[in-house]
């Protein structure tokens, strides 16, 4: 697995070497700053509305009314930026023809892929560092409980990592980036909106299963402070599912 | 060092390369010669590892290309037709990422990187953006980065392409230099190119090999005649001098000089030196036309084709 260190290292420096990594970044963290203010400037009011009006203390709490529709925000920002950064990982390779150096290099398709996956994983988390910064901002005026934010942390990793192998995969199909892009992006709201069909089908069973297949159904448990294992397993199937497609798109190049 | 057996590719229904088989010993420098669409690129690719053939078996240095990849792909350095360098890369940095993908032992890497630098004279733009060079130097770093590594076995799909005529030179004169260490394909259809530095040739058209042998050899067996390019001063009954020597066997005449196709033999040759001296036409020059590679290489893969067309 040296072979997909040494790729994971080469693409996460690219991304800081050129403006990629700076640009996303800065624009993501002025996004969610915007959206958290407004989220916590509602929560204000609204609370001192409800003591005005009650007069007892207010049993709103930060994680359920703030932290939990902010992490929900970070969500769908995300499901939208992860596949403009996967977009090129591999498409690029193809287009400029270094994919010929890889696969001629005593590395196999999995290191290929594994690198590539870890390279987005870890400019997405690195992004995802910078939304600490709410939390322990807001920690210094409020009290609330950090064990839900400590498992949306978790949530988003996992479910950045799900993105991170789907746009991966998407840009191991073709040589242009914008059919990469927008490949991820449908695949990646696919398994958001896949959840919607438990609503119109009848038995429990069928319920069951399409509310499991969703991402997001998971994601609610980790924005609640819950560590469920089923979603961490779902989670990591689908990033080794995308990984294993992603291998055989790689190694079908060899048979054309 | 590399033995092609039986190899076969087909795309879809075309087929690129049909039953080649050939062997290269180590050290040695072997050219790959043919016309565009022939399957150079194709056999380097598969030697490579990068595709794998319909049927046949290619192995180098005793492991077969599909069942040990990894070993072969260590011993390998591959330059594709379009060098494959990353733009947004420092040439040194290029380099080293190259050097640690074909698992140089990383106390080695620095070494490597240096030496490849200085074989291919990119010193002085190391510190460059691969993407703000010009062509010539980018072909460099193309063929600095299969050099990085000392691989026992070098592939070079056209090395020279877009180089200027003293790189050209220079790059001939490191591959030559790497005869007897490394073993080196080189592909081209610039003809001079293996003449200048292959030891042996190897003609591909349409997927197969149509001749394979060393320069000298390919250029006798191409003909039992010699060629004689005679000019002199007065060439008015000159033509009758030339056609009282027995061995000729034709020639043309235009702008006071006669081309003269001779058995291959030194009696007739000595004769014919003779002949022109004492003729008093005024012998200006008299020299032997070299059958080139030009010639060869358009005789053996046009004839088949003038066949079927």
């Amino acid at each position: 697995m040296m072979g997909a260190l040494i790729i994971a290292r080469k693409d996460y420096r690219s991304f800081f070497n050129s403006a990629v990594a700076y640009v996303i970044t800065a624009l993501f963290i002025f996004l969610m700053s915007w959206m958290f203010f407004q989220i916590l400037s509602t929560y204000a009011s609204r609370s001192f509305m409800m003591m005005m009006q009650g007069g007892g203390a207010p049993n709103m709490n930060l994680n359920e009314y703030v932290f939990a529709p902010h992490f929900g925000n970070v969500n769908v920002v995300l499901l939208i930026m992860i596949p403009a950064l996967t977009m090129r990982l591999l498409s690029e390779e193809k287009k400029s023809r270094t994919m010929d150096l890889l696969m001629t290099s005593p590395i196999t398709s999995t290191e290929i892929v594994v690198g590539k996956i870890l390279a987005g994983c870890f400019l997405t988390w690195t992004i995802l560092a910078f939304l600490s910064i709410y939390p322990l901002s807001t920690k210094l005026f409020a009290q609330f409980d950090k064990g839900p934010i400590i498992t949306s942390f978790i949530g988003l990793a996992l479910l950045s990592g799900v993105y991170v192998s789907m746009g991966v995969f998407a840009s191991s199909l073709t040589e242009n980036a914008i059919i990469a892009y927008f490949v991820a992006f449908v695949i990646s709201l696919f398994f958001w909106v896949i959840g919607w069909a438990s609503a119109s089908m009848d038995g429990p069973v069928a319920q069951a299963v399409f509310n499991h297949l969703s991402i997001v159904s998971h994601f609610s448990d980790f924005a609640k402070g819950m560590i469920n294992t089923s979603g961490i397993i779902y989670y990591l199937s689908l990033i080794v599912f995308f990984g294993f497609l992603t291998q055989r798109s790689l190694e079908s190049s060899r048979w054309r | 060092m590399i033995e092609i057996s039986h190899l076969t590719k087909k795309y879809g229904n075309i087929m690129a390369i049909n039953n080649i088989s050939f062997s290269v010993q180590k050290g040695e420098i072997v050219g790959f010669l043919g016309p565009n669409g022939a399957g150079k690129t194709t056999t380097m690719k598969i030697i490579t590892g990068f595709m794998a053939p319909s049927s046949g078996v290619a192995k180098v240095a005793g492991h077969d290309v599909f069942e040990n990849p990894i070993e072969v792909k260590k011993r390998i350095g591959y330059l594709p037709e379009t060098p494959p360098v990353y733009s947004d890369m420092l040439v040194k940095d290029y380099l080293e990422y190259v050097a640690r993908l074909k698992k140089m032992p990383s106390n080695k890497i620095t070494k490597g990187v240096e030496q490849a630098l200085e074989k291919t004279n990119l010193t002085q733009v190391h510190k460059r953006l691969i993407g703000n060079l010009s062509k010539g130097f980018r072909q460099r770093v193309g063929i600095a980065q299969a050099l990085v590594h000392s691989p026992e076995v070098l592939i070079l799909d056209e090395p020279t392409v877009g180089l200027d005529p003293k790189q050209v030179i220079e790059i001939r004169n490191l591959i030559k230099g790497l005869a007897g260490e490394h073993t080196v394909i080189l592909s081209t259809h610039v003809l001079p190119e293996v003449t200048a530095t292959c030891k042996r040739i190897i003609i591909i058209n349409k997927g197969e090999i149509v001749a394979e042998d060393t320069f000298e050899g390919l250029s006798s067996r191409m003909s039992d005649t010699r060629r004689f390019y005679v000019r002199v001063r007065r060439p008015a009954n000159f033509e009758g001098h030339i056609k009282s020597v027995s061995g000729v066997r034709s020639f043309k005449f235009a702008n006071n000089s006669f081309e003269v196709e001779l058995d291959k033999s030194d009696d007739s040759n000595e004769k014919l030196s003779e002949v022109v001296v004492k003729s008093g036409a005024g012998l200006l020059e008299f020299r032997a036309v070299d059958v080139s590679l030009e010639d060869i290489f358009l005789k053996l893969t046009t004839t088949d084709t003038g066949g079927v067309a």
